[in-house]
Formats: structure tokens, C-alpha cells, sequence
């Protein structure tokens, strides 16, 4: 009789052990989960951020071609004066789905400081901004920056070397 | 000989054993619930994120100094793509859903959001990946007389070309079809097609399921005729569009480039007046002008009369600003 009860009593011990055991994994099991959920949610975010960085990569690309940027078909050249007339016209801006476009030249050196291009002082400048007031932007492709020129022996294309930055949308970039 | 003074295993009593095994159950299940139903997106978010990738795809599928080019993008499992297009604000757009073939049943899941692109992509609203796994994309420049914008097919389906005029031949096989993957055949008889495949026929009747009516040798400009009552007006290098396109989205993306059109005509004509303080004159403003008006007006619904006067328009421009013409060009 004594025996049996001592024999119930380690059968419930264990049954109760057992019980603590699942909860016990249960819930670290949940933490895990928890944790998961908490790398795919933030993952969300920083998937759309890759997405957005892939498209501008895409975008500088077919902004060197586009036909409004284009210099005569001339590949990976911008027409410098089209840019010029484009600044003012905003519908542009929701064509390429972007913030702004920023076109520096670089070689030849003109100033040492930055002098941005207006109608008043182009050619003689050496950024131009389209859409934005933004100097630099992290999307970037190297392009020839094409213009038409004159001397007195006629008219000429004049081309520079330049960096053209796109300026990702900025709701998106956040 | 080592003798090992420690002979004891680990012990471990059947309630450990039991709860982790039912632990990994749980957490299994869990996970599988929870990303197939309660994580926000799950499928949705995939097909989303496909979605984006294949419309950033399009951006550096651009042509620049080639008028052709061809390209394709191969998926993990079978896809649906589905393809809308849209007149909304100033430039119009097309839209894509994407759905894949997953989970234990292979079952098709719900369309992801849908995402625009500004290209320019004719295709049936709905097409699905075949064996490949395959989406096919064959670009070729519009250009009116200027470079206006990329069409872009896109298909899935095997397609073979019959009795093809020289200069779509020859431009097709610039492409190297067979290395390129275009999925494109070029043969002389509707027979020696393959039976899965779409058969078009240039100038020609027969067992075809598109029909292409040329009106010049060139086949610039003609008529598509897909089953008894499509039939579609298309110029130059709109003949792709129209191959590869539902009714409604070639409709969609014609409207589309004639906005597009009428916009770059208008830069142009700014750029002349711009150019021509600086000593370049082209006396190509009124011509350009007149460019704009034209499609500006454009209705698709008068294609057949209403392309064909652009397009004149177009190659006088064109004449104009040929270098033994013009001095210092325009484009």
C-alpha cells in the first residue's frame, strides 16, 4: 500500500515536471517568435529602401538616354541646353518619379566655387539643378555634358565631362 | 590504450525529450501560420516585392544607341504577371500584379499590390510563366522623328514569325535569337512552326493566330488583326506593340507616347528658341510647333487617319535637320 502511493506521488512529480517543462519551452519558443517577427517587420522597411536604391541605380541609367536628356542620340551625353529649358517644366518631375536631378561638371575645372546655372549666367556655371535645391545626391553615373556653342568660326558642340546625381523621392527615402 | 574515467552519457528524461519535441511542433506551426497569415504582407509581400523588381527592370532596359534589343528575367517558381495601363496625370502609366505559384499545393496566391512604371509595356493583361520560367522583353525605339520613347513587349509564350518582311528580319536576327533567348522563330511556313507556339503571319492568311497586313515593303506601317474582330493601326516600331498586346493596353500605350510625343516637341521647340539666341538657328521652330498641335489633338480612336499625318509631319522635320540640310542640328 505504502509502496503504491510512493509510486503515484513520482508519477504526478514527473506529470507536473513535464508541465512545467512545456510552458517553459512554450514560451521560450515565443520569444523566438516574437524576435522573428520583429527582423521580418523591420525587414519590411529596409527591403523597400533596397527597392528604391535598385530603381535610382535603373533610373540614372535611363536618365543618360532618355529623350528629354539625350544630347542628338548621342550615348551617355546630356544635352545641357534641353536641361536649361526642362528646369521650369515640372510635368517632367512625374515622368521620372524622382525628387530632383543634379548635373556637375567636373573636367574642365571652371570656378573653384560652386556656381549654380541660370538662365542669366549659362553656360558660364558649373552645376545645374532640376527639380531641387539639393547639391549632392547619392545616386550617381558619370555622363558627357553636351551644349551648343559658338565662335567665330560658327557654331560647335562643346562637350565637358560631369556627374549626373539623382535625388531619390524623399518620402520614400525615409 | 585511453581509458576514458568518465563512462557517464548525457541522461535525459522523457519529459525533455517530450517538450522539446513538441515544442519544435509548436513553433513550427507557429511560424507557418504566422507567415503565411498574420505577418502583414507574407505572399502579399513577396509578390509585391517581385512586382518592384521586375518594374525597376525596366529602367535599365532603355535603348541608347541601339534601335533593338531584347533581354529576359527567369523566376524562382511560376509566375502570373498581370498588366494594366492607365491615362492618370500628365504622362499616363501601366501597372503590374504579380501572383506565384506556392506553398504545399502549388496553389496560385493573391495578387501582390500593384506597381507602376513610367515605361512603356505592351503586353496581354494576363500572361504566365511557361516551363522556363521565363518573361521575354523585346525593346525596340520609337522614334517620331526624334527619339520618343522604348516600346517594350513583353510576353511569355513561344512565338514564331512567318514570311517576316527583310527589315524586321534582319533586325531580329541583329538580335541573335537563339543566344539572346527572345523566344522568337523566323520561319517560311505556318507547318514548320512549333505547336505551342503563337504564329504570326506577315501578309499572309492561313492557320495564323495574328495576322500582319503590311502596307509598304518595309512594313512601316500596316495592320494587326488578332482573332475575328481586333484589328490595330500601327507605325514603325509600334508593330511589335501590337503583335504582343491586348487591344486595350496597345490603345493605352499609343495615347500614352502621343502625350509623351507632343510634350518632347514642345521642349524641342523651347530648346530651338533657347539655341537660337546663342547664334544656332535651325528654322525648325514652326515645324515643331506644328508637331505639338498635331499631337496634342491626337485620338486613338482616329489612329488610321490621325498617325499617318504625325508621321508626315515627323519626316519632314526629319529632312530638315539632316546635316547636309541644317548647320547646326536640332537633335
Amino acid at each position: 500500500m505504502n509502496k503504491m502511493t510512493v509510486k503515484n506521488k513520482i508519477g504526478q512529480l514527473k506529470i507536473q515536471q513535464m508541465a512545467f517543462m512545456l510552458v517553459a519551452v512554450f514560451l521560450f519558443f515565443s520569444l523566438v517568435l516574437l524576435f522573428y517577427f520583429k527582423i521580418s517587420l523591420g525587414d519590411v522597411g529596409k527591403t523597400a529602401r533596397d527597392l528604391e536604391i535598385q530603381k535610382a541605380e535603373g533610373m540614372v541609367e535611363k536618365l543618360a538616354s532618355s529623350p528629354e536628356l539625350i544630347f542628338e542620340g548621342r550615348p551617355n551625353s546630356i544635352d545641357a541646353d534641353k536641361l536649361m529649358v526642362l528646369k521650369s517644366e515640372r510635368k517632367f518631375k512625374e515622368l521620372w518619379d524622382v525628387n530632383g536631378i543634379i548635373i556637375r561638371k567636373i573636367y574642365p575645372p571652371s570656378f573653384e566655387k560652386e556656381v549654380e546655372c541660370k538662365i542669366s549666367n549659362y553656360p558660364d556655371c558649373n552645376i545645374i539643378k532640376v527639380f531641387t535645391d539639393k547639391n549632392i545626391a547619392p545616386v550617381k553615373a558619370y555622363v558627357a555634358l553636351c551644349r551648343k556653342q559658338s565662335n567665330e568660326n560658327g557654331v560647335y558642340d562643346k562637350c565637358e565631362l560631369a556627374v549626373l546625381m539623382v535625388d531619390l523621392n524623399e518620402e520614400e527615402e525615409k | 590504450m585511453v581509458k576514458l574515467d568518465n563512462k557517464k552519457a548525457l541522461e535525459m528524461s522523457f519529459a525533455w525529450i517530450f517538450a522539446i519535441i513538441v515544442g519544435a511542433i509548436i513553433i513550427i506551426s507557429a511560424i507557418y501560420i504566422a507567415g503565411k497569415f498574420i505577418i502583414p504582407g507574407g505572399q502579399y509581400r513577396v509578390n509585391t516585392e517581385t512586382a518592384k523588381q521586375i518594374a525597376n527592370a525596366f529602367e535599365p532596359l532603355q535603348t541608347s544607341v541601339e534601335e533593338i534589343k531584347s533581354d529576359s528575367l527567369i523566376f524562382i517558381s511560376e509566375t502570373k504577371l498581370y498588366t494594366s495601363c492607365n491615362l492618370n496625370e500628365e504622362f499616363g502609366e501601366n501597372r503590374f500584379e504579380i501572383s506565384e505559384r506556392s506553398g504545399f499545393n502549388k496553389q496560385w496566391t493573391e495578387r501582390g499590390g500593384d506597381i507602376a512604371s513610367k515605361n512603356y509595356v505592351f503586353a496581354e493583361e494576363e500572361i504566365e510563366t511557361k516551363e522556363d520560367k521565363r518573361v521575354y522583353f523585346l525593346v525596340k525605339q520609337f522614334k517620331m522623328p526624334f527619339k520618343t520613347a522604348d516600346v517594350i513587349s513583353m510576353y511569355t509564350n513561344k512565338y514564331c514569325f512567318v514570311n517576316t518582311p527583310e527589315s524586321i528580319e534582319e533586325e531580329l536576327n541583329a538580335l541573335n535569337l537563339k543566344e539572346n533567348g527572345t523566344n522568337i522563330e523566323l520561319k517560311t511556313a505556318v507547318s514548320s512552326c512549333d505547336e505551342d507556339s503563337v504564329k504570326v503571319c506577315f501578309n499572309s492568311q492561313g492557320n495564323c493566330d495574328v495576322i500582319v497586313s503590311c502596307n509598304d515593303f518595309e512594313c512601316n506601317n500596316g495592320y494587326v488583326k488578332k482573332g475575328s474582330n481586333y484589328k490595330e493601326y500601327f507605325s514603325k516600331a509600334l508593330v511589335y506593340g501590337a503583335i504582343f498586346s491586348s487591344k486595350e493596353d496597345y490603345e493605352c500605350n499609343v495615347e500614352r507616347i502621343m502625350k509623351r510625343l507632343n510634350a518632347l516637341s514642345e521642349l524641342y521647340a523651347d530648346k530651338a528658341t533657347f539655341i537660337s539666341g546663342k547664334g544656332c538657328n535651325t528654322g525648325l521652330n514652326a515645324d515643331i510647333v506644328a508637331l505639338a498641335q498635331l499631337t496634342s489633338k491626337f485620338n486613338i480612336k482616329k489612329i488610321e487617319s490621325e498617325l499617318p499625318v504625325i508621321e508626315a509631319q515627323a519626316m519632314t522635320i526629319e529632312e530638315k535637320n539632316k546635316p547636309e540640310n541644317l548647320v547646326c542640328q536640332l537633335f
